[in-house]
């Protein structure tokens, strides 16, 4: 391409270009040197609702029976807890014999309550959970705990979800949908939420009276106590299958969000077949890390019991530790004291990501969030694998 | 933790910090890698959402080139640096609707191929071709004259600035000289281009978050002109895919990279020269460090006092103004492109194109709903599950409009934006999705404030002002750089934003460091 004639442009242009670096350097020679020690509206604001850990002082504790406590907890520096979105769960981070274990928990109190200065979290004591039987003995009134900030998927979305919801939970899965209606009745969210919520007996149904107050301060909540093993009257008796979603459902779209242990899922993934509901219909709350891999399809059987040993590569050091077959690696992680950041603990959240160096791993297809290049490249999620073989990995930092 | 000791240590495993540690990691050096975050990436990152994967950013990459014909990101990507990548070029520059100053409706297409974007905006602007032509050579000059400024940025003089050889420039750039750094919108007055044509090329000002009255003609022009004759591109595993490239190169040369680390000091000794870093698993030694950090929270946060900051920096971090953030909206559909009758991967719906209210605009939330929408699936069949789609919207701000807000409008203000944003594109468009939404995450500066700890949380450095040009900046990008040991690399740097300038620019300082080293 030959040159192009520029008519309006000359001598004083090529001018003004050579002097436009002084130009800049003039006007940095007139600005003030002092340091700035600015801080930003924004960052601060992320920094409040993103918090790495939340410190706490239990403030008040409610026993529900069963081994179910609520409590309810206040910012140690008498700050806000961060503001979140009504389903969500915070990490309990709690040193038991000097190690670091962390566990999610769904927030029971509404979002709006965090305004006021406080937050409610539920803990059921679980067969073999080693941090739940922790806090249910040893947590009480004036004690130190801490938290992540909040965290998780499973919150209503307008844009996403149907004005109609239907929240299908057991026994102590009602937490985030206890926190979702709360926040219909604070208005700080707006759809029509109707729960079917399974328990075995009337005994053991939690949370009555905040239901109760919930629907007094609105009619956008409906609440429908099925019994699985006893007859009463007011509420449905059975499980909750895709007839009795479909009676309260009624006519119009809804939006399927379910919260409780695996086995319920296990049913209710049937009954939501039944509805041919659309991916976007269906909402699963994560049901923390699978139990038992071996009882899953593509488990090589021979794998199950033993106990491989794992190098773990850690900014340059190195640890060589046991990892029991049956348990994910994340929790190899925690016994040997050096696990590092984590959440969800069901593989979807991705904070506890790994590179797989050397070894045989099981990655069950329903916890694998992983992201496409990270399969490609070797990550592995810690919380959602299973080791196979003796196994080289590389992880983040614990600190 | 022992004793670790590395040639160099890079904080931020951003675009610009993978670059350097790969060019110095190259020179055969023992490099240390760090990032405060438990992923690699920086803004070149995806999230999962169900059985959605998000690109958090990358739109479209400018300045790649081809294979054989590699433009000058792409050569130091591609050939220096052997990145194993799998590019897709998309074979169209944008489509752009909106309303031009002159009150006329304009829906157009602008191909890609230089000859093909001069014709086609001869089709909608009559009398647009010759100055689309000299536009298109001023603007290769411009490219040609970059690329040779590129390959010669290691003499300094005395006063601190780059030496150039203006002999050598008046006699091939002589229009370079002349037009680089004048306001874009008036050469293209002074070369003839029709109002309604100027209008349209300014659509592209949400990438740059400039007032094309002031911009200087080349930042605009090399990145029209790349765009036209290179193609954009995108990745097949997005921008996370694109990171771990970079990342599995960095292994190779022999790399470490700690994540989950945060650099809290980098250490001087009584004498001011750099020592090591102190990261919250202990002390690294080293006597060269590069951070991949905005300047103003590596003079005044990072750099322990043993190592002096020169009076010149704290004026120079003081002048600048913190440049562009973004509002993103990652949207999945459960319906496929054909489905949505989408055909086009870029759409600005500007409204209105006129540049001036749009910058004024974008000082605000409530007037600011000029949106750009990609749309991966009509570039990457594997973008998403077959019978989805996953699109990005984004607006740019060029002012803090969000830090009033309080925690609990928070969430109100998000879905009150997108709503508007949504309206739009289905009026312009007529594609229909918010029956169809299946995963959405909707981030704001506050989003980015939280994952890249950007000053304000913006992603693109430093603005790039009439009195802070690229080209301004580079001459200086020494002079930037006074601290022995201690060099910034990134969006705040000399080159500015975008994923082709921060990989360049981490490639310059790289280059910068291993000079020192080797004394």
């Amino acid at each position: 391409m030959s040159k192009v004639k520029l008519k309006k442009y000359g001598l004083k242009d090529i001018i003004y270009f050579t002097n436009k670096p002084k130009e800049r350097e003039k006007r940095i020679q007139q600005t003030s040197s002092v340091k700035t020690t600015a801080t930003f509206k924004v960052n601060e604001k992320a920094a409040e609702r993103h918090p790495d850990e939340q410190r706490f002082v239990i403030d008040r504790v409610v026993d529900h029976g069963k081994g179910v406590k609520t409590y309810t907890l206040k910012k140690k520096d008498g700050t806000n807890p961060a503001f979140f979105r009504a389903g969500q769960y915070v990490v309990i981070r709690q040193e038991i014999d000097g190690k670091l274990i962390a566990r999610p928990v769904s927030i029971s109190s509404g979002p709006a309550d965090t305004l006021d200065g406080w937050m409610d979290v539920t803990v059921k004591e679980v067969a073999n959970g080693f941090l739940s039987k922790y806090i249910i003995e040893n947590w009480k009134e004036g004690d130190e705990v801490r938290t992540s900030g909040p965290q998780g998927l499973f919150y209503y979305e307008g844009f996403r979800d149907e004005k109609h919801v239907v929240a299908c939970s057991g026994g102590s899965g009602i937490t985030p949908i206890l926190s979702m209606a709360k926040a219909i009745a604070s208005g700080d969210e707006d759809f029509r939420l109707t729960v079917l919520y399974g328990s075995r007996t009337r005994d053991d149904i939690l949370f009555a009276e905040d239901f109760a107050a919930v629907m007094e301060a609105t009619d956008k909540v409906q609440l429908i106590n099925v019994l699985s093993e006893e007859e009463a009257d007011g509420c449905e008796k059975g499980f909750i299958t895709a007839d009795l979603i479909r009676k309260y459902a009624g006519e119009g779209p809804f939006s399927l969000f379910a919260s409780g242990p695996q086995a319920m899922y296990n049913f209710l993934d049937a009954e939501a077949d039944k509805l041919a509901l659309d991916f976007k219909h269906y909402r699963k709350e994560i049901f923390g890390s699978i139990k038992e891999p071996w009882t899953l399809p593509g488990y090589p059987a021979e794998a199950k019991d033993k106990v491989f040993t794992l190098t773990v590569k850690m900014c340059g050091d190195e640890y060589v530790i046991p990892c029991n077959a049956n348990e994910n690696m994340l929790v190899a992680l925690e016994r040997a004291g050096i696990a590092g950041p984590n959440r969800c603990r069901g593989g979807v959240c991705g904070w506890c990501r790994s590179l797989l160096i050397e070894g045989n791993v099981f990655i069950p297809e329903l916890t694998d969030g992983r992201r496409g290049a990270d399969k490609k490249y070797g990550y592995i999620h810690p919380c959602a694998t299973f080791a196979l073989s003796d196994a080289v990995i590389e992880v983040p930092n614990r600190k | 933790m022992g004793n670790k000791k590395f040639d160099c240590v890079v904080i931020g495993a951003g675009l610009a910090g993978m670059s350097a540690a790969i060019t110095v990691a190259k020179a055969g050096k023992s490099v240390l890698l760090l990032d405060q975050h438990n992923l690699p990436g920086g803004c070149a990152s995806s999230f999962v959402r169900g059985r959605i994967e998000f690109d958090a950013s990358l739109h479209e990459f400018c300045g790649l080139g081809k294979p054989g014909d590699w433009a000058l990101p792409g050569r130091i990507m591609m050939e220096d640096h052997q990145l194993d990548i799998d590019w897709l070029w998309i074979p169209e520059m944008y489509r752009c609707i909106g309303t031009t100053r002159s009150g006329k409706h304009f829906d157009v297409t602008l191909p890609t191929g230089v000859d093909n974007v001069i014709e086609k905006m001869e089709e909608i602007v009559p009398g647009s071709r010759e100055p689309m032509k000299v536009f298109m050579a001023l603007a290769k000059e411009c490219v040609d004259a970059n690329d040779y400024f590129s390959n010669n940025m290691s003499t300094v003089k005395k006063d601190g600035f780059l030496k150039t050889d203006s002999m050598y420039y008046m006699k091939n750039f002589p229009n370079f000289l002349k037009v680089a750094e004048r306001p874009f919108n008036e050469v293209m007055r002074n070369i003839g281009m029709p109002e309604d044509a100027i209008d349209i090329l300014d659509v592209y000002w949400t990438y740059i978050g400039a007032d094309y009255s002031k911009m200087s003609f080349v930042h605009q022009a090399w990145m029209f002109y790349m765009y036209a004759k290179c193609e954009p591109t995108i990745t097949r595993d997005n921008a996370h895919g694109l990171t771990m490239a970079c990342i599995d190169r960095f292994r190779k040369l022999g790399g470490e990279l700690w994540l989950n680390t945060k650099a809290l000091k980098v250490c001087g000794d009584k004498d001011g020269n750099v020592i090591g870093v102190l990261t919250d698993v202990g002390m690294v030694e080293t006597n060269y460090v590069i951070a991949n950090v905005n300047p103003e929270i590596a003079y005044n946060r990072l750099l322990d006092e043993n190592i002096k900051v020169p009076e010149r920096e704290y004026k120079r971090v003081n002048a600048e103004k913190h440049g562009i953030r973004f509002f993103n909206a990652y949207v999945a559909c459960n319906k496929s492109i054909e489905e949505l009758g989408i055909k086009d991967y870029t759409i600005f719906m500007p409204g209105s194109f006129d540049n001036a209210k749009n910058i004024e605009d974008s000082k605000s939330y409530e007037n600011n709903t000029h949106s750009v929408v990609v749309i991966y699936n009509v570039v990457n069949p594997d973008a998403s599950p077959k019978g989805t789609t996953v699109m990005t919207f984004t607006i740019c701000y060029t002012e803090d409009v969000w830090g009033d807000f309080t925690q609990r409008e928070y969430v109100h203000k998000k879905q009150e934006l997108f709503q508007k944003v949504m309206d739009n594109f289905e009026k312009d468009t007529g594609i229909i999705i918010h029956d169809c939404i299946e995963e959405i995450e909707l981030a704001t500066p506050w989003t980015f404030a939280h994952f890249l700890n950007t000053p304000e949380g913006t992603s693109y450095g430093y603005m790039v002002d009439n009195w802070d040009t690229m080209l301004s900046r580079l001459m200086a990008i020494r002079k930037d750089q006074p601290i022995k040991g201690f060099k910034t690399c990134g969006a705040a740097g000399a080159r500015a934003d975008g994923y082709n300038m921060t990989y360049t620019n981490g490639n310059d300082i790289a280059k910068i460091i291993l000079e020192e080293m080797e004394g």
